[in-house]
């Protein structure tokens, strides 16, 4: 006898195993969307650096902007003011004859604003702004005190000099004094020109040589080479790189840096290999290796066959072409800090997989096919550097990089950083 | 490979262990994708989505509960999200005056394919095929399906109960041309 069941009991049990298999959905559509997703990531991680760099740039160059735009009057601009002022000083009354006083007083002032402003351009001053801008005129003006008119007047009164010698005293003064101003304005003018010189003369280039041990690592967990189901260690390698670099100032204290660097990378991991097992390397196949496996030597085999330690090291050299700027943090008696930041265009030179145990040499099983012949990496650090002289300076830079791209599609990013601390000399031509 | 050992290994983005869980949990997600998708395409793609946010979310896995429950549930929120976002879904907001009442039907459905039972569910009106799949084939109740929905749950409880008269409608409208069929070539 048949019992009525509801319709939703009856679909559900229908429905609990369909054995349906999608047709066009493959693992291989899945993998490429989240590849393509990754890339897009990293093309975001490296935007986001790249815009960082960016405005430290802009932001050291607003600090220095800041500090040193500080509105000097031209000497030209001083002179016409000067000489307005005399004029002014001959068509007045011999009330204006005070004046002459004030002239002395304009000529000081004028020599003190030259000189002031000399020591801005010298030395840039922090808290300065457009409103400590000097106001000739006003200065002038102020210095000319009701008190010290009144005085003069009855000093006149009393010698009872006419008013016609009075002018005509004027005009000799104002001449002899024209030709101070001009006198020191000459000085400050030849002054200024080798200032200027000196500016030139930080314009320099100066070439460094660093060397730094290099130690690198994956963020990642995951080898291209061995499988995930292996167990396996990985392991703390040290490597050596060289640089030459060359700097050229753009601001007082920002530089532009470029040059040739050569990068050195051991990433190893070590794995135990089954001795009853007939196939790879004591049961572990090794992946995405290009060239053809070689019979291995007797000696590795040997330990390969008694389940002794293998390790797994893969040797990467890069040519690195550093792009970087350094911007000046601070000095504290000679010594500089810096922080450095910039990318670098990496061209694959050397790409060795290597076997080897505890009793055995070093043995290369092939290349990896799956790194690109270029990529890019990015870095920032701290640089700090001391003078020995005029022309020699010693270096310190620890610098952290991480490599943006240079894996194929057919490998997850490992997500590469390697760090070193680049130490050298640097000369100042 | 054990399953935590995969979910660890899609934790650290290895590809192997994506592929495998991938192979192992496709068919079982896929069924689900069909149920909620109105044709065999469209699941597909689901599916894609589906596995796509997995891997994404797998780090979020607190291992509460199960893992395929955990990926099924993943598979019916995005069907969910893709309802929302379409502009003909339109859920019955009147009442019927037999609400509670349930559909009951002998057990003809077991003679129906399992290909065209999952047919005459695909060709269910959207709004329709939502709250039956949710009630009725995963075990939502209304209250739920009202708050990840965004309906009432008198809305709820008529969509469902139009739905399955509906598909009990069209299962029994299937039988009978079947059953003429076979007369027809029996004659």
């Amino acid at each position: 006898m048949e019992t009525k069941r509801t319709l939703g009991q009856q679909v559900k049990e229908r429905l609990d195993d369909t054995g349906f298999e999608p047709k066009k959905l493959s693992w291989e559509r899945i993998n490429a969307t989240l590849q393509k997703r990754k890339r897009r990531r990293f093309f975001w991680y490296f935007f986001t650096g790249a815009v960082i760099v960016v405005l430290l740039l802009l932001l050291s160059n607003w600090l220095y902007t800041s500090n040193t735009l500080i509105e000097v009057p031209a000497e030209k601009d001083i002179h016409e003011e000067v000489s307005k002022k005399n004029l002014d000083l001959k068509k007045m009354t011999p009330v204006i004859e005070i004046e002459n006083d004030t002239k002395d007083n304009a000529a000081e002032l004028i020599q003190n604003t030259v000189e002031k402003s000399q020591s801005f351009v010298k030395k840039p001053l922090k808290n300065t702004s457009y409103d400590n801008k000097i106001d000739l005129s006003k200065s002038i003006a102020q210095s000319d005190t009701p008190a010290t008119q009144t005085q003069k007047k009855e000093h006149l009164a009393m010698d009872g000099v006419s008013m016609q010698d009075s002018i005509d005293k004027k005009d000799t003064d104002t001449t002899r004094q024209e030709k101070k101003s001009k006198r020191v304005l000459k000085k400050k003018a030849v002054k200024s020109k080798s200032d200027s010189l000196e500016k030139v003369e930080v314009k320099k280039w100066t070439i460094s040589i660093h060397a730094t041990p290099t130690y690198s690592n994956y963020l990642s967990e995951s080898n291209a080479l061995l499988p995930e189901s292996i167990n396996r260690k990985k392991n703390f390698k040290l490597s050596w790189s060289y640089r030459l670099l060359f700097s050229i100032p753009i601001k007082e204290r920002l530089k532009f840096r470029f040059g040739i660097s050569q990068l050195d990378f051991k990433y190893a991991v070590s794995f135990e290999p089954d001795p009853d097992a007939n196939n790879g390397y004591g049961g572990v196949m090794i992946s995405n290796v290009t060239a053809p496996i070689n019979p291995l030597p007797n000696d590795l085999a040997n330990d390969i066959n008694m389940g002794n330690t293998v390790e797994l090291e893969h040797h990467i050299r890069y040519l690195q072409i550093p792009m970087e700027g350094v911007f000046v943090l601070g000095q504290r008696k000679k010594t500089n800090l810096d922080l450095i930041a910039g990318i670098d265009l990496l061209i694959l030179q050397k790409d060795d997989i290597m076997l080897k145990s505890a009793n055995s040499r070093e043995f290369r099983i092939g290349r990896a096919n799956y790194l690109n012949t270029t990529a890019f990496s990015g870095h920032i650090g701290l640089g700090i550097s001391h003078p020995f002289n005029e022309h020699f300076k010693l270096e310190v830079e620890p610098t952290l990089f991480y490599q943006f791209s240079g894996y194929g599609d057919n490998v997850q990013h490992p997500s590469p950083y390697y760090f070193g601390i680049y130490s050298g000399l640097s000369f100042k031509f | 490979m054990d399953l935590d050992k995969l979910i660890s290994g899609c934790i650290k983005k290895n590809p192997e262990a994506r592929e495998r869980l991938y192979y192992l949990y496709r068919d079982k997600l896929f069924s689900v994708c069909l149920k909620y998708c109105c044709s065999f395409e469209e699941a597909e793609d689901h599916l894609h989505d589906t596995f796509i946010t997995i891997f994404e979310k797998i780090k979020t896995y607190k291992g509460k509960g199960s893992f395929e429950g955990w990926m099924k549930r993943i598979a019916i929120y995005k069907a969910i999200d893709k309802y929302k976002k379409r502009t003909d879904f339109e859920l019955a907001t009147h009442k019927l005056s037999s609400l509670h009442d349930e559909v009951y039907m002998e057990n003809e459905s077991q003679s129906i394919p399992i290909e065209v039972l999952m047919g005459l569910i695909q060709k269910l009106p959207n709004q329709y095929r939502l709250i039956f799949n949710l009630y009725e084939l995963d075990g939502f109740p209304h209250k739920e399906i009202s708050q990840i929905v965004g309906i009432s749950e008198s809305t709820s409880k008529s969509n469902l109960f139009r739905s399955k008269l509906l598909l009990k409608q069209r299962i029994l409208e299937y039988i009978s041309l079947q059953t003429l069929k076979k007369t027809d070539s029996g004659n």
